[in-house]
């Protein structure tokens, strides 16, 4: 038997933290509206 | 543009029921059958496919690719398929009902989101063409062919030496004078993935209600909007190599040879239809050998690992042979490689030694790989998979997977190692994401079956879900917003000289173009919108010593007029060719610009 019980909130924390970066990424990249969006789309597209 | 629209609809399903037609007859002829009626239309699809492809490229070769050629076999295999057509409604009306019944018990406000959005692409396939690989090359080259009757060195088109299978099937649409039939059957070829995505539901996972949710994120992956109904190859590549996939496990399962036989001629389909589809290859030949009782290695299996191997490279040889003639490279296109060149820059990381680039093109790219596909849209030319890949299929270990979900993780694994080294060696800035439309397309029911599999864990199944909402809501915005154009100048049924306007930027350039003396040779900076161009022209193909050698092959090749037409950057158009100082400008607009050479320049 695997030890989920150990494995799943190590995956649920990747997954949120995977989602919001897309999310973040998708939004700035496709609807770029609002100085705040452009500034953040700069941002992550340093990193990503 | 109403009338060619109607008729590409009634075009597309004659060409279907010449396809099913021809694929029925060889079936009945090899004694091939299977029992689900969804999987016996797609192969019969595919066999008429790839008869069809087949004989119009030997046409060409043969240079009897002309209208009159073309008509003259459909008409024939008209003719030879019509026993099976009856059968063919029955089976289509059969596969109408069960998908009516599979709506009716889904949730009414998913089927209603997923009419929508097949009635959106089914829209953009009843528009004319204006996607940028097809202008480029998959509609160009073909009409020069066309207009050739027959294959030809397009030296000047860098991409004219892909295989082109599907292409070849475009050329009906050229051949009828009407090429909205050619993203009629992109949008058929579309249609084809979802019935194999929702046959994958049923096969793989025995769960109907896998289908609705699995075709709503299907048809919301960016990568699809972006290329479902366009005149692409990405998808029949990936198409023909899961379908080969299928008819393999069948004959695995204890069918006949001719079953082999069958898979073998679905992988060379894919190879056919992309270089890429070269990759279905190794796939096939790895899942002879695992999963299976015995010894590893058996003379039959060997056999068996012949037979997949070689008839694809069969098949795809005519291509290869066309390549090596026009490019001395079987590749299709001489690559850059690392080899001989000095280091490149993995990843966009400038390395000065040998250890920083290993472990940038080796460790970091291998490693990183499944982050880098989903999140990071600067290393896969501005594309990722999307967060569901990375997000959902993690808890893959926490549920017990069976042994036929093993198997297509591991083509997945195989085809995605194979995309990393082809990455490797030869584009070292990372692939385009449509390259790995397989592993989008078989991800894409294997997402739905896991969380709803986890059901021992209803909280983390809750957060995902509602991460599989969230991205179906924001794929079915971006599609709107991204062919809202299109969707409206459909509903105003403008004339194409309108729609085209309204599309495209450097229409108005290209209408001048076109206006020009009959025998006028126009240079266009890039390959862009070669398909509009009714005037002869030679685009820019190759780099001079000095300006006197580049005017001296003008005078030869009798250049009058270049069209600035950098469609990624048009600030440069004004300035194309600072090495010709007396041109005037003839027409611009939205920053493209066509110049007139001076009489002797």
């Amino acid at each position: 038997m695997r030890n989920t019980k150990a494995l799943l909130p190590i995956v649920v924390i990747h997954s949120c933290m995977v989602f919001i970066i897309s999310v973040a990424l998708f939004i700035t990249k496709w609807f770029p509206y609002g100085s705040y969006t452009v500034r953040l789309r700069e941002w992550l597209y340093r990193f990503f | 543009m109403a009338l060619q629209i109607f008729l590409s609809i009634a075009a597309v399903c004659w060409l279907f029921f010449v396809y099913t037609g021809i694929g029925c007859l060889l079936s009945r002829l090899c004694n091939v059958t299977f029992s689900s009626r969804l999987l016996k239309l797609l192969i019969y699809t595919a066999l008429g496919f790839c008869v069809i492809g087949n004989l119009i490229m030997l046409f060409c070769f043969l240079q009897c690719a002309t209208q009159f050629w073309i008509i003259s076999l459909l008409l024939f295999f008209t003719i030879t398929g019509a026993p099976f057509y009856k059968q063919v409604i029955s089976d289509c009306a059969c596969l109408v009902n069960n998908g009516v019944s599979v709506g009716r018990k889904a949730n009414r406000l998913s089927f209603l989101l997923l009419i929508l959005l097949v009635a959106g692409y089914a829209v953009l396939g009843l528009l004319p063409p204006t996607d940028f690989d097809a202008l480029m090359y998959h509609l160009s080259t073909v009409k020069l062919y066309l207009e050739h009757g027959g294959f030809w060195n397009i030296y000047y088109n860098a991409s004219a030496d892909y295989p082109m299978l599907t292409e070849m099937n475009f050329m009906i649409g050229l051949a009828l004078e009407n090429d909205i039939i050619c993203k009629t059957q992109s949008f058929l070829l579309g249609v084809m993935t979802m019935a194999l995505i929702a046959y994958l539901c049923t096969y793989l996972f025995n769960d109907k209600g896998l289908i609705i949710p699995s075709l709503l994120i299907f048809c919301t992956f960016t990568v699809i909007i972006a290329n479902m109904s366009n005149c692409d190859v990405d998808i029949p590549q990936a198409l023909w190599t899961i379908i080969a996939l299928i008819v393999l496990e069948k004959y695995l399962d204890g069918h006949k040879i001719t079953y082999l036989l069958l898979a073998s001629i679905v992988t060379g389909m894919a190879l056919q239809t992309k270089t890429f589809g070269a990759l279905a290859i190794p796939v096939m030949f790895t899942r002879i050998f695992i999963q299976r009782g015995g010894p590893l290695v058996t003379v039959p299996r060997i056999k068996e690992a012949a037979i997949v191997v070689s008839i694809p490279l069969l098949m795809g040889l005519p291509w290869y042979i066309k390549s090596y003639i026009n490019n001395q490279t079987i590749f299709s296109i001489k690559h850059a490689t690392i080899i001989g060149q000095g280091l490149g820059d993995p990843m966009g990381v400038q390395c000065a030694s040998q250890a920083c680039y290993w472990f940038f093109n080796g460790i970091i790219r291998v490693f990183g790989a499944p982050w880098t596909f989903s999140v990071f849209p600067g290393q896969h030319q501005g594309d990722t998979f999307g967060p569901l890949f990375i997000a959902i299929l993690p808890f893959l270990f926490l549920v017990k997977t069976p042994k036929n979900i093993k198997i297509v993780l591991i083509a997945m694994g195989l085809f995605f190692a194979q995309i990393l080294f082809v990455e490797m060696w030869f584009i070292q800035g990372g692939s385009s994401i449509r390259y790995s439309m397989f592993i989008v397309i078989c991800a894409t029911p294997l997402i739905v079956w896991t969380v709803r599999s986890m059901k021992q864990y209803p909280a983390a199944q809750k957060i995902v879900w509602c991460m599989i909402i969230c991205m179906i809501c924001m794929g079915s915005v971006l599609f709107i917003k991204r062919y809202h154009k299109e969707w409206l100048a459909f509903l105003t049924l403008q004339t194409r000289d309108e729609y085209y306007s309204r599309i495209l930027p450097e229409y108005a350039v290209i209408k001048t173009i076109n206006r020009l003396p009959e025998n006028t040779v126009v240079m266009p900076l890039y390959n862009y919108s070669d398909y509009l161009l009714e005037r002869p022209y030679i685009t820019a193909y190759r780099q001079y010593a000095s300006a006197e050698e580049m005017k001296k092959d003008f005078r030869q090749k009798n250049i009058g007029y270049i069209f600035a037409n950098d469609k990624l950057d048009t600030s440069k158009n004004r300035n194309a060719f600072p090495e010709f100082t007396e041109k005037e400008i003839v027409d611009s607009a939205n920053g493209f610009y066509l110049f007139k050479l001076a009489e002797t320049y």
